[in-house]
Order: C-alpha cells, then structure tokens, then sequence
C-alpha cells in the first residue's frame, strides 16, 4: 500500500548542511519511551499500531497547492481553448454564419489551428482570444496589445504592433514556425 | 460614371456602428478583428467596403436590423461602436481607411469603410499582415454595445 | 546483476518544480538481528546521524527510525530492511538527494556486515490534483492533456460518466529491465463532485545486488525512473516543471 505525502516541492534552497535527527527505537517486545520522541512505526503485529504524527508543515501544503493551481490554470486554458476551437468549426459550418457574405470554416484551417493550438502551453493561451474569420480560416488576437495571428488552409500570416516596434509575415502553415511566432510576439510584449 | 463620384467622406465627429451578429465574434467583451475582414462575396465578387450605420442618423435595434433569412437560431449580438475620426487616423504600416456615404443611396445611414494600401484599394479577402493588424487597431479603438 | 535501461539515454535536468511528492529507496536483505550488531549500530548511528542509540538489553530491536528535524527526510532500518524516504520539497536531484542516503545504508549494511541484498528498490511518486466544475468532462481531457502515454490515455475514453463516485481506475505496466523490473502504476480517480486526482508511481528493482553495487546500480534505476516519467508525460507537463518561480 503506497503512502501519498503532499508535501512540496520546489524552492530546494540546498545550501543545508547539516540536519539534525530525531532516533526512534521500537523493540520487538516494548515500546521504548526513553529520551526519544515516537513518530511514526511500520505496522508491527507484534507490537500493535502507532500514531502517526503529521510531519508536513503549512508551508508545505502551500507549496504544493502553487504547483497544483498552476496545473489547475494551464489546463483549464488550454482545454478551454481547444473546446473553443471545436465549438467554432462545429457551429460555424453554414454560409453567412457572421450576417453578411462569410464562408464555412475549413476543415484545413481548423486542423492548423488545432496542431498551433497543442504545441502552446495554457499559459501562453491565455494571453489570446480565438475568434472565426469571415473567409472561413481562424484567427488568434491579443487579449492585451495589437497582435494578431490568422490562420488559413496553407498558410499563415502574424502582425503585432508595439510602439515602434512592428513584426509582420506571411509564411507557409508550420505549426512548430507558427508557435515560435507567437513566443516571438510574447517577447515582444513581455508577456508572462 | 465613376461608383465613387457619388461618395462623400463622413465628417471626423460622427460615431458609426459595425453590427455583430454572431456571439462567435466576441469573447470577454472584446470584438474580434476579423469583424472588420472584408470577403468574397457570392460569383466571386470581392467585397468593396465594410458595412456600417451612422449612429447620428439611426441607432440599431433588434426591431430595424434586418438580414436576410438564415438558419434557425441566427442571433443579433450587438455593435461595436467607431468614431470616424479615429478611423481616419488609424494607421498601420501604408494601410488606411475613409468613412464614406454614398449621397445617391436612399439610406443615408448606411456607410461603408473603404480600405487602401498606399494607392490601392483593399478589397475581397485579404491576408496582407498589415491589413490584419489594421482590423485590430479598429477592433481595439470600438465599444462593444450589446442590443 | 546486470540492469538494462530500455530507453533511450535522456539527459538530466534539475526542474524549478515538481509533482513528484515523495521519492524513496529500499533495500531488502535476508534476515538479521539488530541487537546482535549493537554495538556497531551504537558507533554507525552516532557517525552518521549524531543520534545516541542506547540498546536495552534483554529486548530485541525491531525497527530503528531516524527522522531529520527540519526536512521530510526518514530512514528505517529494521531486520529485513534498510530504507530512505525523502519529502518532494527537500528532493533536489538524485545526485544530490537521494545518493547521499543510499550512501547512508550501504553503511548501515558495511556496518552489520551484509554483503549481498535481495533486492534494491527505487521509487518516485508523482501526484496531479486538479479541480473542476465539469467533473467528468475534465477526466476526459486532462487525462490527455498531462500524459502522452496510450495505455493511460485508454482510461479518459472509459465510459464512467454514469458511475457512482467517487471512482478510481488503476492501471498497471510491467518491463523486464535485465535482473530487475519497472513497474507503472497509474491511478486516476474522481474523489467528489469537484475533484480529480491522478497518481503516477514508478517503481524500479534490482535483484541481487552486492553491496558494493548498490550506488551504482540505483543510480541506473534512477535513470530507468526519469526516462520512464517523460516517455509518460506531456510536453505541457514538463514545460509546466520548467516554469520559473
């Protein structure tokens, strides 16, 4: 039967040298008290059970819960994001979905988007919005800032804008070019 | 004679409307760019200018937006607001744009945003990146108003 | 004893996080009175630990716990068994962790006079905790989402939408790594309403090891271990333990 500890991780400030112990002796036929504080002891038919004490302090149930929320917040971008994608090519299969001339999303835009949107972490997703285009391709738009990254059946074409600084392009559709992009405008921005 | 000798730029003071039909074209109250694309249109026409309704003259409603019929459950989100003047000043890169009427239509308060690059016109699908970063800017500058 | 790593070689990176909450080794021997090597215990425990063990005559020892104050940091040695166990916060790398303890009961062995173990066991256990309103609809997805592995991504396809919670589904792997094994065990389980929490436990063993090959050998097993748990895990997972602070 496996143990589960949730205690933390992280912040591994190695620079300990020295830790000092804390013996425990438990004989077969008495418990020994002696000068010794009991923690915890294997089961022991012999000697019956023993209580054991929570060894984990605040700090680390604090730590863990930092990992466990940023697990809890990179996947619900994510996920939400590709559920966003799939609602989109699903609802938007009719001409003039937008109220004016716009096409049917496409099957290759969605599978384009959908390779970009698997190699992006759910942290970087959160800084984009993911709205239809009324030609029928996908298009990625800054929450935060003028940047936006349309993507078509064979190609994909990027601009952001910050002060002075402008990147462009316009490039054959590579999902791993297309998430290097987006890191770019990301540094550009200072984005996480 | 000349489509465009019948077309007047709108005065920088005026506020115009883009009507958003689709919910899709909004997330977290921001109105996505391509809400300002243009497309091409039925036989492969490419469209001229994007449509748009001067507020001075009429106010969308879900009594006077009409469009044509579509499928069960087409809805009417709302419309993102403009004001002319920031449009005229927008500018990304030799991309541009003018608010203009055409004097000769009986609805006065319908405008279109014609779109150029330098001397050219902009029109039907386009994926010129400085076009794309345009119809950000213009997404960026409205204000969404639910009807 | 011969260990093979049947992965490929992946170098070691030292990550600014883990999910990784408790990591241990044990070392398993044949039968051997405690109180019969006391007087050596006396000298290897106060070297090693600065503990004072003071033996009662006329009663036979059965376990020796030595805990570290100020870390999640445990050895056991008792008559069958030597072993180390280590909290997730005060693991480094295995070089720098775990080595140091293993290197504490291959003393302990040296000091009673053990030359050969049964078996040298090296374990790490990874747990994700993940809340959500759409319970169910997040087993589905973030089953995928964290583990590249197929035969774990087969449980977020099981029908158990209509099942009575809470619900665990476990898995279980097995590779033959020359004298010894990997074992995979995975858990996935809807604890209520809100909660989803997946355990992946790896567990690799050598058989028969002298003492004088134990570092050596649990130093393969760590690497059988840390190929194991990225051929298992998404690049999201991974980019996930690289974050900064």
């Amino acid at each position: 039967m496996m143990e589960f500890n949730m205690s933390a991780p992280i912040e591994i400030p190695h620079n300990r040298t020295k830790a000092s112990y804390v013996l425990t002796v438990v004989s077969v036929l008495s418990m020994s008290l002696g000068a010794y504080n009991i923690y915890a002891v294997n089961n022991n038919p012999t000697n019956g059970s023993v209580i054991c004490e929570q060894r984990n302090g605040d700090t680390n149930e604090v730590i863990h819960d930092e990992i466990d929320a940023n697990f809890n917040s990179e996947f619900a971008s994510k996920a939400g994001m590709i559920a966003r994608l799939e609602n989109l090519y699903g609802d938007l299969q009719h001409e003039g979905w937008d109220g004016y001339g716009s096409a049917p999303l496409e099957e290759s835009s969605y599978n384009n988007t959908k390779k970009l949107l698997e190699l992006l972490s759910g942290s970087q997703l959160s800084f984009w919005n993911l709205f239809p285009s009324p030609n029928g391709t996908f298009l990625l738009s800054a929450k935060s800032g003028i940047a936006s990254i349309n993507i078509g059946n064979k190609e994909f074409s990027y601009a952001a804008m910050k002060g002075e600084i402008r990147l462009m392009g316009k490039e054959t559709f590579d999902a791993d070019q297309a998430a290097k992009v987006v890191e770019h405008i990301h540094s550009i921005f200072r984005y996480g | 004679m000349d489509e465009f000798s019948n077309l007047q730029t709108i005065d920088g003071e005026e506020e115009i409307a883009r009507i958003v039909f689709s919910p899709s074209m909004v997330v977290g109250g921001n109105v996505a760019p391509s809400a300002f694309f243009l497309v091409k249109l039925r036989g492969d026409k490419p469209e001229g200018y994007l449509s748009v309704w001067r507020l001075a003259l009429k106010v969308p409603n879900r009594e006077n937006v009409k469009f044509p019929p579509r499928i069960q459950g087409d809805t009417l989100y709302g419309y993102a607001e403009l004001n002319v003047c920031d449009c005229h000043n927008a500018a990304v890169g030799e991309c541009r744009c003018a608010v203009k009427v055409n004097l000769k239509s009986p609805n006065q308060y319908h405008a279109g945003i014609y779109y150029t690059k330098g001397n050219e016109r902009i029109v039907g699908e386009c994926y010129d990146p400085a076009f794309v970063l345009f119809a950000s800017v213009l997404a960026g500058q409205s204000v969404l108003v639910k009807i | 004893m011969k260990i093979i790593n049947p992965f490929q070689d992946i170098e070691h990176k030292v990550y600014n996080r883990t999910f990784m909450r408790e990591a241990s080794a044990d070392i398993e021997y044949v039968e051997t009175s405690l109180s019969a090597k006391a007087d050596v215990l006396v000298k290897y425990l106060k070297d090693n630990f600065n503990v004072d063990f003071n033996p009662q005559g006329g009663s036979e020892v059965g376990t020796i716990e030595v805990s570290a104050k100020q870390q999640h940091l445990l050895f056991t040695f008792s008559k069958t068994l030597a072993s180390v166990r280590i909290g997730a916060r005060d693991y480094r790398s295995f070089a720098s962790t775990m080595q140091p303890g293993i290197g504490r009961l291959v003393s302990f062995l040296n000091a009673i006079g053990v030359t050969e173990v049964v078996r040298v066991t090296l374990k790490k256990q990874n747990v994700w905790d993940l809340d959500s309103e759409d319970v169910f609809n997040a087993f589905k997805t973030a089953i995928p989402y964290t583990f590249l592995d197929e035969g774990i991504r087969e449980v977020a396809r099981l029908n158990i939408s209509n099942s009575p919670k809470p619900v665990k589904i476990s898995r279980e792997a097995n590779a033959e790594i020359g004298d010894g094994r990997l074992v995979v065990k995975f858990d996935a389980e809807i604890l209520d309403e809100r909660h989803i929490r997946f355990v992946l436990g790896l567990e690799a063993f050598a058989n028969d090891v002298k003492v004088a090959e134990i570092l050596e050998s649990s130093s393969l097993l760590n690497d059988i271990i840390y190929a194991a748990f990225h051929d298992l895990v998404t690049p999201d997972i991974i980019k996930l333990m690289e974050k900064a602070q």
